[in-house]
Parts: C-alpha cells; sequence; structure tokens
C-alpha cells in the first residue's frame, strides 16, 4: 500500500514540479535563492511588527503571535478546502489515476501528501517570517528558533487534514448547488443582504458626532480585543503557540501529537467508503435523471435574444454575480461612507463635499461593473458562428444585450439607493435621487459605449481557445473609461458644486444625457457599419 | 487596469474623502475647549503610604484573560479630554485609552515574573493626572523559603 501510495504521489509530483537533472548544479542556485527570499521576508516582517507595535500601538506579544497563528492558518484551511475539493473530486488527472490498478483511498491519500508539501512550501514563505521576526524583536532564546522547525511541518499538516475532510461534505453541496442554480442565487443574495444588516449593526453603533481621533483609538482598541479574544479561544494552534512559546512544552506536544493522529485517522476512515462514490459524481457527463424541457416561444426576435440572455443568467448565476459582484458592494460603501460623512460636524462646504465625493466613488463602483458588456459578443465565442449564419437581422442581440445589462445595473443600483434612503433619514432625500437619476444615465451611456469597444474589436477566437476573459483588452479600457469618467465628474462637480450650487444638478444631469445620446447614435452607426463584418 | 484596481481606488478615495471632510470641512471636533480640573481612577483597594491607588489583580488577569480595564472620571463632564493620554512603567503591559467610554485598557502578555504595572492617566494640556497600581502580589505578601 506504502509503495503503491509513493508511486502515485512522485507521479502528481513530477508533473506539477520543475525538476533537475542529477548532479546540476543549478539546484544549489535555487535553494539560494529561495534562502535569500525567505531572510529578506523575515527583515520585511521584522519592520511590519515594529510598524504595528510603535505606530499602530498594537501589543505585538506572544497572544498576537498566537492570534496571527490561527487567522493564518484559518485563512489556509478555507483556501486549501477549495483548492482540494477540485483537486481531489474536479481534477482531470483522477480519469488517469484510477485507471491504475490502485484503492481509491490510496488515491485520496496521494493527493493529500502532494497538497501537503505544497502547504508546507508556502508556509515556509509566511511562518518563518512571521515567527523569525517576532523572535528577532523581542530577542527569544534559541529554543524558541527550535521550535519553528517543528511548528513548519505540524502547521500544514493540520490544515490539510481538517481541509480535506471539510472537502467531502464541500463538494456534495457543491454538486448540489451546481444542480440547483437558484438556490445558489437566492443563498447569495440572502448572504449580501445578512452582510448588509450585520455592516448598518456596526456602523449605526458609532457614537455622533464622530471624532476621527478618538475613533480611531477605539477601533484599535477593538482589534486588539478581538485578537486576544481568538488567541484564548483554546483551539489547537493555541497549543501550538503555547508549545512555540514553551509554555507546558511536553503536555503541549502529546495534545498536538494526539490532535494529529485523530485527523489523519479520520481522514483515512472517511476517505475509505466515500470519495470514490464522492469522486465520479462530480463530473458534467455524469448521468442524472433527464428533465423536461418546456420550449418557449416569443414573436419577436429581439426577445428571443433577451429570453436567451435570462436562461444564461438563470443557468450560470455564479458568472452573474461574478459580473456584477462590485455592483453589489455599492449598498456598503453608500452606507458606511455616508454614515461617517454625517457624523462629522461639518461646514457648509463640508456639505458640497459629500455630494462631490458620493458621485466620484458611486460612478467608480457603478462603471467597474460593466465588464459583461465589454466582453458581450467575446464571450459568444465559437457560438457566434452559428448567430452570424442564421437568416435574420442578428444584430439585435447586441440590443438584447444591452437592455439585459441595463436592467440588471438599474435594479442593482435603485436597490442600493433604497436601502440607503431607508437607513440613512439625515441624508437630504432630493439629492439621493437626483444622483440615482444622474448615476444612472452615466451608467447607461457606459454600458453603450463598453459595448461599442467590443463591438470594434471582438476577442472570439481568443475566448473559444482560451474559455477565459483573463487580459482580456476590451474589459480593460472600459474600466479605464469609466475611470475617466468617474473622474471627469468628479472634477466637474467639486467646480459646480462649489461655485454654482444652485445650478449643479440641472448642469450635471443635463451633460450625462447629452453623453448618452451621442453615445447612443454613435453605438447605432457603429452597429450598422461593422455588426456584419465580424468574424471569427 | 482590473476590477480590482478599481475596487482599490474606491477604497483610497473614500478614505481620502473622509479625511479631506473631517480636516478641512468641519466646524471643529470639539466644540467644548472646557479644560479638565480633575482626573479620578475610582475602582481601588487601598492607598499606599504614597499616596499612590493600589488594586489587587490577581483573580481578574490570568492566562485565560489578559486584558484589564481602568474606569474613570474627568470634571467637569464636558470637558476637552482631547489631550488625555494613558501610559504605563514597563513595556510588558500596553496601555490603550478610550475617552469615549472613559476606560483605559490594559493587555497584558506573558504574566510569568510580573509583580505590579504602573498606569498613568495624564491630561497634556493641564498637567492633571492619577495613577494606579496594579499588582499581581500584594506587598504585605511575605515568600516564607521552604528550608526543609
Amino acid at each position: 500500500m506504502i509503495e503503491r501510495i509513493k508511486i502515485l504521489t512522485l507521479l502528481q509530483l513530477s508533473n506539477k514540479t520543475k525538476r533537475y537533472s542529477k548532479g546540476s548544479k543549478r539546484i544549489y542556485a535555487f535553494i539560494a535563492t529561495r534562502v535569500l527570499i525567505v531572510a529578506l521576508l523575515s527583515i520585511v516582517m521584522s519592520l511590519v511588527l515594529y510598524f504595528i507595535k510603535n505606530i499602530l500601538y498594537i501589543p505585538t506579544n506572544e497572544y498576537f503571535v498566537i492570534a496571527l497563528l490561527i487567522l493564518t492558518q484559518g485563512l489556509n484551511i478555507v483556501v486549501a478546502i477549495t483548492g482540494l475539493s477540485s483537486e481531489l473530486f474536479h481534477s482531470k488527472d483522477n480519469q488517469i489515476l484510477f485507471s491504475y490498478p490502485v484503492k481509491s483511498d490510496e488515491v485520496y491519500l496521494s493527493k493529500m501528501i502532494v497538497y501537503y508539501i505544497h502547504e508546507v512550501i508556502r508556509n515556509i514563505y509566511l511562518i518563518i517570517p512571521i515567527l523569525v521576526a517576532f523572535g528577532y524583536n523581542n530577542k527569544l532564546s534559541f529554543l524558541y528558533y527550535l521550535n519553528i522547525i517543528p511548528v513548519i511541518f505540524i502547521l500544514p499538516l493540520l490544515s490539510v487534514g481538517i481541509a480535506s475532510l471539510i472537502s467531502i461534505p464541500v463538494s456534495f453541496a457543491r454538486n448540489f448547488l451546481k444542480q440547483h442554480p437558484i438556490i445558489t442565487f437566492l443563498l447569495v443574495i440572502a448572504f449580501v443582504l445578512g452582510l448588509f444588516y450585520l455592516t448598518y449593526s456596526v456602523v449605526s453603533g458609532i457614537q455622533t458626532p464622530i471624532r476621527i481621533v478618538q475613533l480611531y483609538n477605539r477601533f484599535i482598541i477593538s482589534l486588539t480585543m478581538t485578537l486576544y479574544k481568538i488567541a484564548s479561544v483554546g483551539t489547537i494552534y493555541t497549543v501550538i503557540g503555547k508549545f512555540l512559546f514553551n509554555i507546558q512544552y511536553f503536555v503541549n506536544l502529546l495534545i498536538i501529537v494526539a490532535t494529529l493522529v485523530v485527523v489523519l485517522g479520520l481522514n483515512y476512515l472517511v476517505a475509505k467508503p466515500i470519495y470514490f462514490k464522492s469522486m465520479s459524481s462530480s463530473y458534467e457527463n455524469t448521468v442524472r435523471k433527464k428533465q423536461v424541457k418546456k420550449i418557449v416561444e416569443t414573436n419577436s426576435l429581439f426577445f428571443t435574444f433577451f429570453n436567451k440572455e435570462f436562461t444564461i443568467a438563470r443557468r450560470t448565476p455564479n458568472e452573474l454575480i461574478n459580473n456584477y459582484a462590485l455592483l453589489l458592494t455599492l449598498p456598503f460603501f453608500m452606507y458606511v461612507l455616508n454614515y461617517i460623512y454625517m457624523g462629522i460636524n461639518r461646514s457648509t462646504l463640508g456639505n458640497q463635499f459629500v455630494l462631490i465625493f458620493n458621485i466620484m466613488i458611486t460612478l467608480i463602483i457603478v462603471t467597474a461593473s460593466n465588464t459583461a458588456s465589454a466582453s458581450a459578443i467575446t464571450t459568444e465565442g465559437y457560438e457566434f458562428i452559428l448567430i452570424k449564419t442564421a437568416p435574420y437581422n442578428s444584430s439585435k442581440m447586441a440590443w438584447a444585450k444591452i437592455t439585459f445589462n441595463v436592467i440588471f445595473t438599474f435594479i442593482v443600483i435603485g436597490l442600493s439607493f433604497f436601502l440607503f434612503s431607508r437607513v440613512l433619514p439625515v441624508f437630504p432625500r432630493k439629492d439621493i435621487w437626483l444622483l440615482f437619476g444622474f448615476v444612472n444615465i452615466v451608467n447607461f451611456g457606459h454600458i453603450i459605449s463598453s459595448f461599442q469597444i467590443d463591438l470594434l474589436n471582438p476577442k472570439l477566437s481568443d475566448y473559444a481557445t482560451q474559455g477565459s476573459l483573463t487580459h482580456n483588452d476590451n474589459i480593460s479600457k472600459s474600466l479605464s473609461n469609466g475611470l475617466g469618467l468617474s473622474l471627469f465628474f468628479g472634477v466637474l462637480a467639486l467646480v459646480l458644486f462649489v461655485f454654482m450650487r444652485d445650478i449643479a444638478w440641472v448642469i450635471l444631469i443635463a451633460l450625462a444625457g447629452v453623453i448618452l445620446m451621442y453615445r447612443l447614435i454613435m453605438f447605432q452607426s457603429y452597429l450598422n457599419a461593422y455588426f456584419v463584418d465580424i468574424e471569427y | 487596469m482590473t476590477k480590482k484596481m478599481s475596487m482599490l481606488l474606491a477604497l483610497v478615495i473614500s478614505a481620502l474623502s473622509i479625511m479631506v471632510i473631517a480636516v478641512w470641512t468641519t466646524t471643529g471636533e470639539s466644540n467644548n475647549p472646557i479644560p479638565i480640573a480633575l482626573v479620578e481612577i475610582e475602582d481601588y483597594d487601598e492607598i499606599n503610604e504614597d499616596g499612590d491607588k493600589i488594586k489587587d489583580i490577581r483573580d481578574i488577569v490570568n492566562a485565560e484573560n489578559l486584558t484589564y480595564i481602568i474606569k474613570y472620571r474627568i470634571e467637569p463632564d464636558l470637558a476637552d479630554d482631547n489631550q488625555l493620554t494613558a501610559f504605563s512603567d514597563t513595556d510588558r503591559a500596553t496601555v490603550m485609552i478610550d475617552v469615549l467610554s472613559q476606560e483605559v485598557y490594559v493587555f497584558f502578555g506573558l504574566l510569568d515574573g510580573l509583580n505590579s504595572v504602573t498606569v498613568t492617566i495624564k491630561d497634556e494640556k493641564t498637567n492633571r493626572s492619577d495613577l494606579i497600581i496594579l499588582m499581581f502580589k500584594m506587598p504585605d505578601e511575605v515568600i516564607v523559603p521552604d528550608l526543609d
């Protein structure tokens, strides 16, 4: 069994790591570079700890390090759950590994070992610098540095052990949610609303009038209290921290060893009956009960494409959320910022600045959320050929996509402003709804200009071969245009609200309207001229 | 330009906007320039020969709870407390003041060998102050060595 696990591990490692020929001196250069990187990181971390202690006034004692260990390892476990669930259940090499004469639990354990090795390497660059810097700053004994060595191997073993155990139910849940996209969508909405309620509860607890310096002090105190509470929770990481600082050395060592045995034993026992079944049902070609499809007919070509957009959104809610994730942060930004603005004793000039910053920040967030329009044609990929060969005016798909994006962003922006007006009644109502109208007009214009970028230079073949939008120029251009537009209107608002307060909104909305009309006319012209020429 | 950069930019501008509004467009953080006439720590066990306040915190601060909160009061109630500071005589305890709730937080590290910590609350504007000695071992406790 051990021999088979060893072969499986080496097979996967050779596929994922760089190898040097026997006797090659390049390996020494490789090791020396890595040691130098760790040493440099330790120096940087030492400066960071000095900054935290002497500038932020957060105590960097033993309990700070324990809290830091818990936080970094907690984050490691979350990352490892995602990584391991795709490695264990969705990796393409599973089909090859399972064709060998090995047992499923041996594949499981070999994958765990491969992930563990990568985790150890990652921890060397994170944990060693933190612990060495702490030891140096506090002039700790040699024994402390000696204890770092076992800790480097123990921490990844624990995080990988815990993460692989959790990844089994997570994988089941992911498969379930993949088959029920509506539930995923509802869960995300519930999560965002819950997060907003949490933000609302925390922020509304701040006493007004706000005293910025005192508020900062209170924040640092709360942060320190939280770190102390985390350190005293009594998890296995607190035990590891105490072991590191030689507190009840042998008792803590025994607890660590016992925990590792339990976690690894559980992994083996759980993997044996469950892993193969779970892994084999994780693929998209898994045979499932077929659903009866209902055909929806529409009378117009526009509505056919419009329905298609809704169908795509319904089937791929994750992509939809990914496209508009930034827009979902809008209510948080608006509420937190305006609560602080309103809490400060402002002068009349301060009131004008509140409006100016609201315009600028809202526009940055809103225009950065139009990347779906900047890749609308590109994401059709290979299927675009089929659309072009159909005997109808397929350019209507452009307007269908634009309408969908405008409606979706309008709803999210509307909800943000509605929440904003409800939870912050002290903010002038008139300004809230004028800002809402203005932002929507600018956003409509930006959606059209983003679509135009993709219309003039679609990356159909790139997307068809790569299947991803990474390094897509059109998205970058759309984001840059949005930023430029936000800064332009921000500067204009600064001039108008400071010098011409009475007509500021009228000029801003009128100008946004003119830009929108220009964009609409230009877009229709480009669509008529260039859509027919788009080639794969 | 990426979405992450846009998000970062929005965060930076938000932080800057708070600073701009708080620094340049406020009507003054404190409208009440009344100086502090008294700073007083009220919760203590006894006063020693030198007139210092002493508090035994052995049962309060231990390995499970490493934070001690000192409550204080100022007179008059609405006096300007913007320059009120707190500090200790050792770097084994970090002291932070929260003037909004009139509390001083003392955060300890490892307690081994720590006998006492003196915490002072001082108004830098008027130089009025009060101090308290937090004791882990009371002065009247005599350790008798085990001769056997």
